[in-house]
């Protein structure tokens, strides 16, 4: 019987590896996530942000793809051997020292409220605030941009006050705008497309966020820090 | 140059797709049956990720305004060139004025019509592929339309094809052995446990048992399930993260989304697995309506199915310039 | 002298004979009612295969096709399921497999095919007489 064959006889294990404040787990025969299980917070990020940076030198990595507090390594091709791979990410997270992505600084002008904020309403009935306390309370925070995913150069911003958490909704508004100032959770951002979307709308901004034609397609980098602008509020 | 006489809406231009941009929000996009890309421009000597035009609505037609040589490769589709038959996944020259004409699929949903020198639209960020989602790449960032022209490129060394074209074995049959055929006409799709597995309890041994059904809401986004709803037996709030098409995620009605060739780059829904990289095109040649069961693989299983894959590609790549060379040599 | 008939077993017979003992590897003999192919493999129990054709009538000649490489002769796709007749070209006569690659074989313009000389699945060399078309009715 060749290994292969002997292989394929023994019992399957689910391979998911969970130690020292991160956990391994595979997308498939080419990708692997670490998710840092510990705080959602800087200090994580900082972390998952020096892990990408080597995890990216690595000659089997195709892309690297930094999430919040997490990172999706994908492979050039079917891992050999899943378990040391894994075991290399773990190691590696575990000697990846903070870094502080020294971003830039972007300043995002919002409409607040108006027909824009879907959602608003419901925000203000789970948190029990006004909607001129939501909406001050957001403008007031500054973001960090952990990330960027889900759509072409969308950030997903960190830093949103616990007051005005709202989780994502269980069925997604089908057609929202780009450019609508949304809550996922604890996190904020601004919708990149016209699509369905699963985050709370609670205004509505201009910026264009993304261009393909350019050298560098999106506005925002991971490290950056965003301020919203309020440039009317439509209550 | 070609054009495009008749077409039904979501055919685009597609190549390999557009890795490395997920990390700020790119899907890949690229051919939903890749292994039939790579086939068709092996045909044609072409890179084998030339950029190609991907039919998934008939009927369609092409006209050609100059000699070249074409292939169509992935679903059967009863293709015919100036009125006459072709066989299945075979390359054939062409003479300038000939239209070429795709119907509804007998075999499969997804035909690729390569051309040698591959379809010359712009490259945006590295990649020939149409996404629609981001209105970038392919023909304007849409899908085709009747009266389009595209032009095509050049290739150092095309395949001098023989006047009754050049085939391909099918690969499910030639693959046979590294692809078990459908039970009771149920694809069988390999998948590997992911982070949520366990979150499950004994929904997750229903999720591998019972047969799915791909419902009418799917498409090169992704492929919604239909079936019994499988729910973690606590609710979870997760952290975006990055994920690849194939990922099975499970939404809270219970039913999962298999991420297709325009996956979402992130996603937070908790994922129950992710299909091994191999057996996404026969997913991407699934119809809608029909069934599918997914069978539990390891790594090492999935790097075996892959190493098959990639040996039949390289074997058609080799054999085809060897057999044109070798019909050359002794006309 | 009264021309031989070549479609009798005795002659071919001993023509192979004469051209083992020769160490020619094939004759093709054309003449206008009728034509012979003998074709000899390396092999020491020489398998013969002969081929005759005859003028039908006044217009309609016999033509043979010959494998224009080496494979193995399948007279339909086989590897697929979808009905290949109908999906085949009118005038195909069947393919030649060679590894992956499938090398339709067609009858030509104004041609159909009369019958195979040689079973499904056979590995023919280049020159191998696979068929008879005839022109098409």
């Amino acid at each position: 019987m060749s290994a292969s064959a002997a292989k394929i006889a023994a019992p399957v294990e689910s391979l998911v590896l969970d130690r020292n404040g991160a956990r391994v787990s595979p997308i498939g025969s080419r990708a692997f996530l670490l998710e840092a299980t510990g705080a959602f917070d800087l200090a994580s990020q900082r972390r998952i942000w020096a892990l990408s940076r080597a995890v990216e030198l690595w000659s089997e990595t195709l892309e690297i793809v930094p999430g919040m507090t997490n990172l999706l390594i994908v492979l050039k091709q079917t891992a050999e051997d899943p378990e040391a791979l894994a075991s290399r990410l773990l190691e590696a997270w575990e000697q990846a020292e903070s870094i502080d992505l020294t971003g830039r600084r972007i300043e995002i002008a919002v409409t607040y409220g108006g027909d824009h904020a879907t959602d608003l309403a419901a925000l203000c009935d789970r948190s029990g605030l006004s909607d001129r306390e939501v909406v001050r309370i957001h403008y007031e925070g500054t973001y960090r941009v952990f990330a960027l995913g889900s759509a072409p150069g969308f950030g997903y911003l960190h830093g949103l006050d616990p007051r005005i958490y709202m989780p994502r909704k269980t069925v997604p508004s089908l057609n929202m705008a780009r450019g609508c100032v949304t809550i996922g959770g604890m996190q904020t951002g601004v919708a990149v497309l016209t699509g369905p979307n699963g985050w709370n709308s609670i205004g509505f901004a201009e910026l264009q966020m993304f261009d393909p034609m350019s050298s560098m397609p999106a506005v925002m980098a991971p490290g950056d820090t965003v301020r919203f602008v309020p440039a009317s509020i439509e209550l | 140059m070609i054009e495009i006489i008749q077409t039904g809406p979501f055919n685009t231009v597609q190549d390999l797709g557009r890795p490395g941009f997920r990390n700020i929000g790119v899907t890949t996009s690229g051919a939903m049956d890749p292994l039939a890309l790579k086939i068709g421009n092996s045909l044609l000597g072409n890179e084998s990720g030339a950029a190609a035009l991907e039919i998934q609505t008939y009927p369609f037609k092409l006209r050609f305004s100059k000699a070249t040589a074409f292939a169509v490769t992935g679903a059967d589709c009863g293709a015919s060139i100036g009125g006459r038959t072709i066989q299945p996944c075979c390359a054939l020259s062409v003479e300038a004025g000939q239209v070429l004409e795709l119907g509804q699929p007998r075999v499969g949903t997804r035909a690729y019509i390569c051309i040698t020198g591959g379809i010359d639209v712009a490259p945006v960020m590295g990649s020939r592929s149409t996404s629609l989602r981001g209105a970038f790449g392919g023909r304007e960032g849409r899908h085709l339309m009747t009266g389009d022209t595209l032009q095509l490129g050049e290739v150092s060394n095309p395949l001098n094809l023989p006047a009754a074209g050049l085939s391909v074995v099918d690969p499910t049959y030639a693959l046979a052995e590294v692809y078990p055929a459908p039970q009771d006409g149920v694809l069988l799709v390999r998948a590997i446990p992911a982070g949520e597995h366990a979150l499950f309890g004994a929904d997750a041994e229903r999720f591998w048992s019972q047969t799915w059904k791909i419902s009418t809401q799917s498409d090169r986004t992704g492929y919604r399930l239909m079936g019994d709803p499988i729910k973690p037996t606590t609710p979870v709030e997760m952290r975006s993260h990055g994920v690849v098409s194939g990922v099975v995620q499970v939404p809270p009605s219970g039913e999962p989304i298999i991420q297709m060739a325009d996956a979402n780059t992130a996603g937070g829904y908790p994922k129950i697995a992710g299909v091994i990289e191999a057996d996404l095109w026969r997913l991407g040649q699934a119809r809608i309506g029909s069934r599918l069961r997914f069978v539990r693989v390891t790594h090492a299983q999935a790097a075996e199915v892959e190493k098959a894959v990639t040996g039949f590609v390289e074997d058609v790549r080799l054999t085809s310039r060897m057999v044109c060379g070798a019909l050359q040599a002794m006309s | 002298m009264s021309k031989p008939d070549f479609s009798d077993p005795a002659i071919v017979e001993r023509l192979t004979a004469a051209l083992e003992a020769a160490g020619v590897d094939g004759i093709e003999i054309t003449r206008p009612d009728q034509s012979l192919l003998i074709r000899l493999s390396g092999s020491a129990n020489a398998a013969v295969r002969q081929l005759l054709a005859r003028r039908t009538d006044a217009e309609g000649v016999l033509v043979v096709v010959k494998a224009p490489m080496a494979g193995v002769f399948w007279p339909t796709d086989l590897s697929r399921t979808s009905g290949p007749a109908t999906s085949a070209a009118s005038d195909m006569i069947g393919l030649l497999q060679v590894g992956p690659i499938l090398l339709p074989v067609a009858a030509g313009p104004s041609q159909r095919l009369r019958r195979h000389l040689v079973e499904t699945g056979t590995v023919v060399g280049f020159g191998d007489p696979i068929a008879e078309v005839e022109p098409e009715a």
